[in-house]
């Protein structure tokens, strides 16, 4: 489903747009770090703070996601359905290696915590009519 | 009522990003460049652009519960505002006005970090459409420890 070209926005570089919504009808949007390409059914991102967006998602497992390619800024559109979260192995260490980098670069290095990755089934994946690319 | 310094952080060099959901609580996201803040009605009016607008519309005529985050990326502080659709209506020429501005804010504050204005510059934001929303709840959403805090609006 994700298609080869969707990679170059999940590199961390620029932050990704999440809305999550709770079992009362309230939604939640917020930033998040990183959307890591799993396969090409699915998605892995990563969870740092014990927040809305955590509870919501265990009561309702449906999200939405927006994510930027930092050269051109192409954006993509995913609904996603989250599956389980994983808090070690291979794509947890390289999830967490990958965050260290991204805290340090924006002077986040005290606060940015890899709790887990939390990995989603790829319902849908578009690319966004937002923009004015050439 | 909206707190002062709320209404200033609407109307700053700061990012927009709209959230709602639709009858079967599947949520959605789209842009929304420039807003203005009534801190006496406590409302807030965005522009949310048409050409990825379409399911944000629908929500809000379905039920109206809407969710902004307004970022700052330079410094992280962001805010999220939640609170109930009250009126959508073409944008006008004051709107685009204000919506022309914000960009140019949001263009002189972020190259001074290193984000390109075509960027910014390279969004179809018209037509929009502008939204109104009244503010139930004013969440801190800056990372770190007072992340999830409750803003004052009494």
């Amino acid at each position: 489903m994700l298609p080869d070209e969707i990679k170059g926005a999940m590199q961390g570089l620029v932050p990704s747009t999440l809305v999550s919504c709770s079992l009362e009808g309230e939604p939640n949007t917020t930033e998040i770090s990183q959307v890591w390409y799993v396969d090409e059914n699915h998605v892995a991102l990563s969870h740092q703070f014990f927040n809305k967006t955590h509870r919501n998602i265990r009561a309702n497992p449906f999200v939405y996601a927006i994510i930027r390619d930092p050269e051109q800024y192409q954006e993509w559109h995913l609904e996603l359905q989250y599956d389980h979260s994983e808090t070690e192995g291979a794509l947890f260490d390289e999830m967490d290696m990958k965050l260290e980098a991204i805290a340090s670069m924006t002077g986040m290095g005290d606060i940015f915590q890899l709790r887990a990755a939390d990995i989603y089934k790829v319902l849908s994946a578009r690319k966004a009519n937002s923009r004015n690319i050439a | 009522m909206l707190p002062d310094k709320m209404v200033e952080f609407v109307h700053g060099p700061h990012l927009l990003f709209f959230g709602t959901r639709n009858a079967k609580l599947r949520p959605t996201a789209t842009w929304a460049f420039g807003a203005l803040a009534d801190g006496g009605d406590g409302t807030v009016t965005v522009f949310v652009p048409e050409v990825e607008g379409a399911a944000t519309f629908e929500n809000l005529e379905d039920n109206g519960r809407v969710s902004l985050t307004v970022s700052d990326a330079a410094t992280h502080e962001t805010y999220q505002f939640k609170g109930q659709h009250s009126l959508t209506r073409p944008c006008n020429e004051a709107d685009y006005t204000v919506q022309d501005i914000h960009i140019s804010k949001v263009i002189a504050h972020l190259e001074a970090i290193g984000y390109s204005g075509d960027i910014w510059r390279g969004f179809i934001v018209s037509p929009a459409k502008a939204v109104t929303f009244s503010v139930e709840d004013i969440f801190v959403q800056t990372p770190g420890p007072g992340a999830g805090n409750k803003i004052d609006l009494s």
